[in-house]
């Protein structure tokens, strides 16, 4: 899979006055669609909604939630939540189940970012093997991509790229 | 709880008799579902592990998403939630299981070796100390409590307890040669205070005596799990066996097939109290565990623990 969907899609949550059906975090219960600036560097965090329960899993989303500002989280990450189903037989039950649970979930964790459900499955790879974290500038193109679980340095250099415009 | 139109499901045997591998005999099983609470338009559960119903009919729930407790009055309103995230006293981080026994609410925690203690309005009492992580929890009939707890990967034992902790007895439900994990284990307890026990990651239920007496046992599904992989120079299977156990009222025992099961989560055998196979029927969708309340009404989960369905079930 190229990685032109996850841009679209990145570039749509970011850039749109309505963005894609949103779930939990304290930005989406403010309506707050306005959140990453145009031309603003931003995160998407693709994840997957069925493994929030586990544990391991789950280590390196709530130490991205932790580590990175508050006031970052809210206005510079979008999540992308990925789900099972059957590509024959599409259910819009799936959607609505993985949304309850990342609701849920935030509720928990107090995760600080928003999140929408990727109905095409354009993400799914993405979140396949853990949480990936997607980087982009200005315009939209890729920076960095990471897999979790991070390496020493990561989170530091991922918070340094979100507040410093000038460090690539 | 949303009540919905009486929809009688009867459902033939044959097909989970046939996907068991076993010649079961065919019986036919009425559910009726009577109520709902949760679903994917609501924020009442979110992914729930332990259910257990009180004598007033209220509903307690343990829920791991939102490391919780929740209790609902017998018409599905929310009366209470209790609980966050933590390590702390009356703090979860993967509640997954609890048990409503006279005026206490016993509460368990994925991997931690104690046992919360609420009242039925869900406030914090205590903890107990136990001698492993808890895998299930019941009363027996002089009040005391057994829990299935695990030592070990390999090693699980039943502990039998005071209500205030102070332990009784205990013995060991596997032995620490085996070569195979057990997995969680679910644990029925009959009126003489005999007790089922049925083993995620093997193919057999088991009736042992209040001592640790094994009374029978019995293979249910048509195979065992095949082995996946080696932790610690320990096989662990490839499929689940037996997700969960339940008795009801007329002494029968309800066991929930995992993926070893032709209809994973689905299919339910029925077995009489002396270990004979009575027959099997499927549930509408997969649920993780069963569980009867007092007056026999069957509880199961829906859309992957978001949804706890209640049901009346009769058998022609």
């Amino acid at each position: 899979m190229t990685l032109l969907p996850a841009i679209l899609l990145a570039a749509s949550l970011t850039a749109a006055p309505a963005p894609m059906r949103t779930a939990g975090g304290p930005a989406a219960r403010s309506g707050g669609a306005e959140t990453a600036a145009a031309g603003a560097r931003f995160a998407v965090v693709c994840l997957d909604a069925d493994m929030l329960a586990c544990s391991p899993c789950g280590a390196s989303l709530l130490e991205f939630n932790r580590a990175v500002p508050p006031e970052i989280l809210e206005e510079r990450v979008v999540g992308v939540l990925s789900f099972r189903e059957d590509a024959a037989v599409p259910d819009p039950r799936k959607a609505r189940l993985a949304r309850t649970r990342w609701t849920g979930y935030c509720r928990a964790n107090g995760i600080r970012f928003r999140a929408a459900v990727d109905e095409t499955h354009a993400l799914d790879r993405l979140s396949e093997r853990g949480m990936t974290i997607l980087l982009f500038d200005a315009g939209a193109g890729i920076l960095r991509r990471w897999t979790a679980p991070f390496e020493p340095g990561v989170l530091e250099d991922i918070i340094r790229f979100l507040t410093d415009e000038k460090q690539l | 709880m949303k009540h919905r139109s009486v929809c009688v499901l009867f459902i033939a045997a044959a097909a989970a008799v046939f996907a068991a591998g076993k010649d079961l005999p065919a019986v036919r099983v009425g559910l009726e579902e009577l109520a709902a609470i949760g679903g994917p338009e609501s924020d009442a559960l979110f992914l729930w592990t332990g259910i257990s119903v009180d004598r007033d009919g209220n509903v307690y729930f343990s829920d791991a998403l939102d490391c919780s407790l929740k209790k609902f009055s017998p018409d599905g309103v929310l009366l209470k939630k209790a609980g966050r995230k933590g390590r702390g006293p009356g703090e979860f981080d993967k509640p997954v299981g609890l048990a409503a026994v006279g005026e206490r609410v016993y509460a368990w925690d994925l991997y931690d070796r104690s046992v919360q203690v609420f009242d039925r309005d869900l406030a914090y009492r205590e903890t107990l100390p136990m001698p492993g992580s808890v895998d299930a929890l019941a009363v027996l009939p002089g009040g005391e409590l057994a829990a299935c707890v695990r030592a070990s990967l390999v090693l699980t034992k039943v502990l039998v307890f005071r209500p205030d902790g102070t332990p009784v007895r205990e013995f060991d439900l596997t032995d620490p040669n085996d070569e195979m994990a057990p997995g969680s284990i679910s644990l029925a307890v009959d009126p003489s205070g005999a007790a089922y026990y049925g083993y995620l990651f093997r193919n057999l239920v088991e009736k042992r005596s209040d001592a640790g007496g094994r009374i029978w046992s019995r293979e249910i599904l048509g195979r065992g799990p095949g082995v996946l992989s080696n932790v610690q120079g320990i096989p662990l299977p490839a499929e689940t066996c037996i997700l969960s156990l339940a008795r009801d009222g007329r002494g029968r025992l309800f066991v929930l097939g995992g993926s070893a099961a032709g209809r994973p989560g689905r299919d339910v055998f029925v077995l009489g109290p002396e270990g004979v196979v009575l027959g099997s029927f499927a549930l509408p969708e997969p649920s993780h565990t069963v569980y009867f309340d007092q007056r026999d009404f069957l509880y199961v989960s829906a859309d992957g623990g978001v949804t706890m369905k209640k049901y009346r079930v009769t058998f022609e």
